[in-house]
């Protein structure tokens, strides 16, 4: 494993031996994985090698699925979120998500966006408004959605389905942004513009991002980590990975020559 | 031919002629309750009869031919209703009901026949002495082919008409007229005559009642069921149990709720707030509540798995996302799975009303009754009387058609009851359905 990381940096996420089986399958092995802070850090791998799973070790979902068992540490900010009495509610609002498939609750676009901030107590209509507003300008959905903003977000494409459901994530302005796939189903130009949401958010926020797409991830990340059946390959500065990566596989993956 | 086999075309056929069959029944069972009860209210033409050659005319209404099939005759005899009796010494009266030879039926329809009914209930049919068109002041003088005509006095009649005078549109009239009476007003004569608003009143407190004992329990278990309780096999031992529950005969549930809700809850609670009437009981006895109480239990099933078909039709993703929002999981349920499931909870509640609404044979023990001398619900503190005793339709229905001693003054109102019962749970169920067409609407991610 190629660690080549100046140990100046400072790490937002540590993941220490990290192992996850789900159903009694192992699909994490002992991952060893720092998420430098304000900086965004791309996950590559084929499919089912594990990436949505070490996403979701770090806000700790996996425990929302069916017969799941993990062990080894996940540290945000130098604290073990796996200790017994992490408050999993805050370190969620903490550690927000994107998920792979954009799944927005059957409620208006609004409510959608002000879902989190209400379960914070914010109660305010105009604090309210501000902020469904700016986040949904941040995603570029504003201008789209402005006029139906209490029409049920299910009526959205999906492309527009995955913006709102990352502007209901950043709406709660987390330390760290776990984002799948975010611009799977969009098209360049939305591509584009999340993309540079990216950019902006890293300088509040550290971002995880997990792409099948190499050109993303050369130009969004400043760190790769290649994952392969469970197992961290690789992690590296980007330019690294993609110019001289030092195991086979991932050269193999990158220039898709893989399996 | 084979390939039409292999298309799979026979299937389609089978398929859709079952669905014809169940289809036709329906529309026979529902069409012969609707024409049949409708039947009841409509002004039969009045036709005359003589009992003997020698005895007076009377009136009577014709209620339908029987022919004499044993016999093998071919003889047809007719029924007539004629009416409720005035019993004086000197006439030997038979019945109300007649079972009349062909030849004993006048051909004379009398344009001066009337109908009268009076306030309680008891109706006569007689030619009217002299030509006015409303009754005097004193009253209406028939001739109920007695020996002398008989004063009815104005005060005493309900309604009143001359049947065999009226044009369609005056017998429309008198048909809402009779169904108007017939859904306000309290029964008389032995159920036989009157009204059923009682039996509909209890029906729909008693229904209203169970709906809301039963909805907040049903969904509060099966939420518990489904989003709280670890999967493992205890869980699915409740849940199979909870099932099949729903397959004990509603009449057990009856003896249930007497002996425990009744005797056992109900004489505790006399025995603690109500113990200065004792020996009389106060809710030691069956109510409106235990009714209630009991078709609550006997629809919970229904309810539970209804709520759990509809969590689990609630995609995992819904979950998850408020989850990744920071919810806990009460804010989850209440906030993202409940409203979404909000439909099937209704459906849940459609299903346990179609069944409470219709099931009688457990009323009958903790509740029920003939007739009950006040509503469970009037201007009275505490305005709803749980303890009360009270109509059922469907009780009302089973007592008129099978406990009456004339059956044939029972036939057509017994299709009256039923369509009224079919209609007030077709009621209930339409205002919950549209209730659901909204959600549905609202939350259009799951059907
Ligand atoms: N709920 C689950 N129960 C059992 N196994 C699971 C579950 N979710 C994922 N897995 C398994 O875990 C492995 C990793 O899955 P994961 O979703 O993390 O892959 P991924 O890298 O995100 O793939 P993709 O690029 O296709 O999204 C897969 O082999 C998958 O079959
Ligand atoms: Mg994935």
């Amino acid at each position: 494993m190629q660690t080549t990381v100046q140990t100046t940096m400072q790490t937002k996420v540590a993941i220490h031996e990290f192992s996850l089986w789900l159903q009694h399958q192992q699909v994490l092995d002992a991952i060893e994985l720092s998420i430098p802070a304000n900086q965004v850090t791309a996950l590559i791998g084929p499919s089912g090698c594990g990436k949505s799973s070490l996403l979701r070790a770090m806000n700790r979902m996996n425990e929302l699925m069916l017969d799941c068992r993990s062990q080894g540490q996940v540290l945000l900010d130098g604290q073990n979120i796996y200790q017994s009495e992490t408050d999993v509610a805050r370190l969620r609002c903490r550690v927000g998500m994107v998920f792979q498939k954009p799944n927005p609750f059957p409620k208006s676009v609004y409510d959608n966006v002000a879902f989190g901030l209400r379960l914070q107590g914010q109660r305010s209509r105009r604090r309210l408004d501000e902020q469904v507003e700016s986040a949904l300008k941040q995603v570029g959905l504003w201008s789209e959605v402005k006029n139906r903003l209490h029409h049920n977000a299910l009526t959205l494409s999906t492309g527009q389905q995955q913006r709102l459901v990352i502007a209901r994530a950043i709406a709660l302005q987390p330390e760290v942004l776990l984002l799948d796939e975010p611009a799977s189903a969009l098209d360049p130009i939305s591509t584009l513009k999340v993309e540079e949401l990216i950019y902006e958010l890293k300088a509040a926020y550290t971002v995880v991002i997990v792409t099948h797409n190499m050109q993303q991830a050369a130009r969004i990340s400043d760190y790769t980590a290649f994952l392969n059946q469970g197992r961290l390959v690789e992690w590296a500065e980007t330019h690294t990975i993609f110019t001289q990566p030092a195991s086979q596989q991932t050269e193999d993956y990158i220039t898709g020559r893989f399996g | 031919m084979r390939q039409w086999w292999q298309q799979g075309s026979p299937w389609v056929w089978f398929s859709a002629s079952a669905l014809l069959v169940c289809l036709g029944l329906f529309m026979a069972l529902l069409g012969l309750i609707a024409v049949k009860g409708m039947h009841h209210f409509w002004p039969a033409p009045l036709v005359q009869f003589q009992l003997t050659e020698q005895s007076r005319p009377q009136l009577g209404r014709l209620v339908r031919s029987v022919s004499d099939r044993a016999e093998r005759k071919d003889r047809a005899y007719r029924l007539v209703d004629r009416g409720d009796l005035i019993v004086d010494a000197s006439s030997q009266l038979p019945g109300r009901y007649l079972l009349l030879e062909a030849h004993q039926l006048l051909s004379d329809r009398p344009k001066q026949a009337v109908w009268v009914q009076l306030q309680d209930g008891r109706t006569f049919y007689g030619k009217q002495v002299g030509q006015e068109t409303a009754p005097s002041d004193a009253g209406l003088w028939l001739d109920l082919g007695m020996a002398a005509p008989v004063l009815i006095s104005a005060v005493e009649i309900r309604a009143y008409w001359l049947p065999n005078q009226l044009s369609f549109r005056q017998k429309g009239a008198v048909f809402w007229q009779e169904w108007r009476y017939f859904l306000t007003a309290s029964p008389s004569q032995n159920q036989s005559a009157g009204g059923i608003f009682p039996a509909i009143f209890g029906t729909l407190v008693m229904v209203l009642l169970m709906a809301v004992l039963v909805t907040p329990f049903g969904i509060l278990a099966a939420i518990y069921l489904h989003e709280y309780a670890p999967k493992n096999w205890l869980t699915q031992l409740i849940r199979t149990s909870v099932y099949n529950l729903a397959g004990i005969p509603s009449v057990v549930m009856g003896v249930f709720g007497l002996a425990f809700f009744v005797y056992v809850l109900g004489g505790s609670l006399d025995r603690l707030f109500y113990a200065d009437q004792l020996p009389a009981p106060t809710f030691g006895t069956p109510g409106l509540f235990w009714a209630a109480l009991t078709l609550a239990l006997l629809t919970l099933p229904v309810v539970i798995v209804a709520t759990e078909e509809g969590l689990s039709r609630l995609p995992q993703a819904q979950r998850l996302a408020s989850f990744a929002l920071g919810a806990t999981q009460a804010e989850t349920i209440w906030k993202v799975v409940a409203p979404q499931a909000a439909p099937a909870m209704l459906t849940g509640l459609i299903l346990a009303i179609a069944r409470a609404a219709g099931e009688v044979a457990p009323l009958m023990l903790v509740g029920v009754v003939k007739s009950a001398p006040q509503l469970p619900v009037d201007t009275q503190f505490p305005f709803i009387h749980l303890e009360r005793k009270f109509m059922h339709l469907g009780y009302h229905l089973y007592d008129v058609g099978f406990q009456s001693p004339d059956a044939e003054v029972a036939m057509s109102l017994v299709y009256a009851i039923g369509l009224v019962l079919l209609t007030l749970i077709l009621l209930l169920n339409l205002s919950a359905f549209f209730l659901r067409q909204r959600l549905r609407r609202k939350y259009r991610l799951i059907d």
